[in-house]
């Protein structure tokens, strides 16, 4: 007999998703409940406008939601995610949150911040606090909210909700996409994540839009041009990258986690909108289809051979997003690559002589 | 005495790992899930009805080839983590 056992998560999710993807099961699944948004953000691959939405397909239903989300209880799923678009547009949110906590998952959700008032903490308290929230921060002023978002009060809310969340006890996380219309702000985003004691990421990614939404990434994102004197050779060592075996060596989603998209695209992540299954015959069908599909996905046959792959961060998600085709190469990626290789022979070079 | 955990947990088995995830108003307590081994999960049943110490000690020595010594200080250290992480009733 073995000592019983107790622990709060202790070293869980690692042990756990290991065995998820040995055992091919969803550990973890997104949610992405809607493709609309009260925010209209520079740099947005999912926002849909309700007339652009139509035109791509409809939205999975409440019960829709609820059925999904009882089939992925059986077959493992522990960690949701709530997404969208902005999931508290939703009018019927709550009763999709409602059923998914009395389900017995995990249940992170992933907002823009402007809709949490003192009635959604009602809410939380009523129907169950998520394990964790995660906002994005977008600017440091309304000013910034304005450019970047087209919400001229932004930040003033996205600050109340931080306060909000902060004294209800609910474990949050802050992320800021960093584009041109709000580069000037990036010292005052931790400067304020500091003041409110709260978890900051940052990401200059910006993925050019793949799934209809009109986003402005050609013109907001920065070039890769301008973080190259940033280099260092102690940088470009730490981030080369072996040899991939397969497409998917890097990806922490792969055989244990899937997205399913506001109409009903079961697909790997947010960016991979294909390959993808549908939900016609059920979740398990399409989580074995998603997976059959992927397993035989290659990489772009000029990977193989090229000199700069170990300075390539691609992966198939980011070649949907950039090229449209999990299987091609991008300009853009093969570009980057590129000039971190000759960055790198320089300061080699440099460090030589 | 009669241990109890508080109502309001959803046990979930995700492969071999059983855990009790706290659901509805109880996650203003408790955070995240307690996880149990195959022994800490044979007591979660009794553990919800309300449970003698001492029935809880048989429900262990009935599965276990073992001796009450044994089974006696595991459970102790078991309902002590409990408590420490308020998941039984007072």
């Amino acid at each position: 007999m073995s000592a019983c056992g107790f622990s709060l998560d202790n070293g869980l999710p690692g042990a756990l998703k290991k065995f998820a993807f040995e055992n091919r099961f969803p550990l973890s699944a997104t949610f992405e409940l809607t493709p609309l948004c009260n925010f209209s953000c520079v740099m947005c691959y999912v926002h849909l406008t309700k007339e652009q939405m139509k035109s791509r397909g409809e939205m999975l239903t409440a019960e829709q939601w609820i059925d999904i989300a009882k089939q992925a209880k059986d077959m493992g799923t522990l960690y949701v995610t709530l997404t969208g678009g902005e999931p508290f547009v939703r009018p019927d949110f709550w009763d999709i949150y409602s059923e998914l906590n009395k389900m017995g998952f995990l249940i992170s959700v992933l907002s823009n911040g402007s809709l949490i008032d003192e009635s959604v903490m009602e809410k939380f308290n009523e129907y169950g606090k998520p394990y964790l929230m995660k906002l994005s921060l977008y600017g440091a002023s309304n000013e910034t909210y304005s450019k970047v978002c087209g919400c001229p009060d932004g930040f003033e809310r996205v600050e109340k909700a931080v306060k909000l969340i902060k004294n209800a006890g609910i474990p949050l996380m802050l992320t800021g996409t960093v584009v041109r219309e709000n580069s000037e702000d990036l010292n005052k985003l931790y400067e304020k994540a500091r003041e409110w004691n709260v978890p900051f990421q940052h990401t200059v990614t910006v993925v050019k839009s793949a799934r209809g939404a009109v986003n402005s990434a050609a013109e907001s994102r920065f070039t890769f041009d301008e973080f190259l004197d940033e280099m260092t050779l102690e940088k470009l060592e730490k981030n080369k990258f072996p040899p991939l075996k397969s497409p998917f060596a890097w990806c922490s989603s792969y055989g244990c986690s899937f997205w399913l998209t506001w109409n009903g695209h079961v697909q790997l992540c947010s960016f991979m909108n294909g390959p993808y299954a549908t939900l016609e015959n059920g979740l398990t069908d399409a989580w074995i289809e998603l997976n059959f599909k992927l397993d035989n996905l290659k990489s772009p046959q000029e990977c193989k051979e090229c000199r700069y792959a170990e300075f390539c961060q691609r992966c198939p998600g980011m070649l949907c997003g950039e090229s449209g085709d999990a299987e091609k190469i991008s300009e853009d990626i093969c570009n980057i690559a590129k000039k971190l290789y000759y960055a790198h022979k320089k300061l080699i070079q440099e460090e030589q002589t | 005495m009669i241990y109890k955990v508080k109502d309001g947990f959803v046990l979930r088995k995700i492969g071999p790992q059983i855990m009790a995830v706290p659901v509805g108003r109880l996650t203003s307590e408790i955070h995240g899930m307690v996880a149990l081994n195959e022994s800490g999960a044979l007591l979660w049943d009794s553990l919800v009805r309300g449970s003698e110490k001492e029935e809880l000690i048989q429900i262990l020595l009935n599965e276990y080839e073992t001796d009450k010594e044994t089974v006696t200080s595991d459970i102790d250290i078991f309902l002590k983590n409990l408590e420490e992480q308020g998941v039984l009733e007072q």
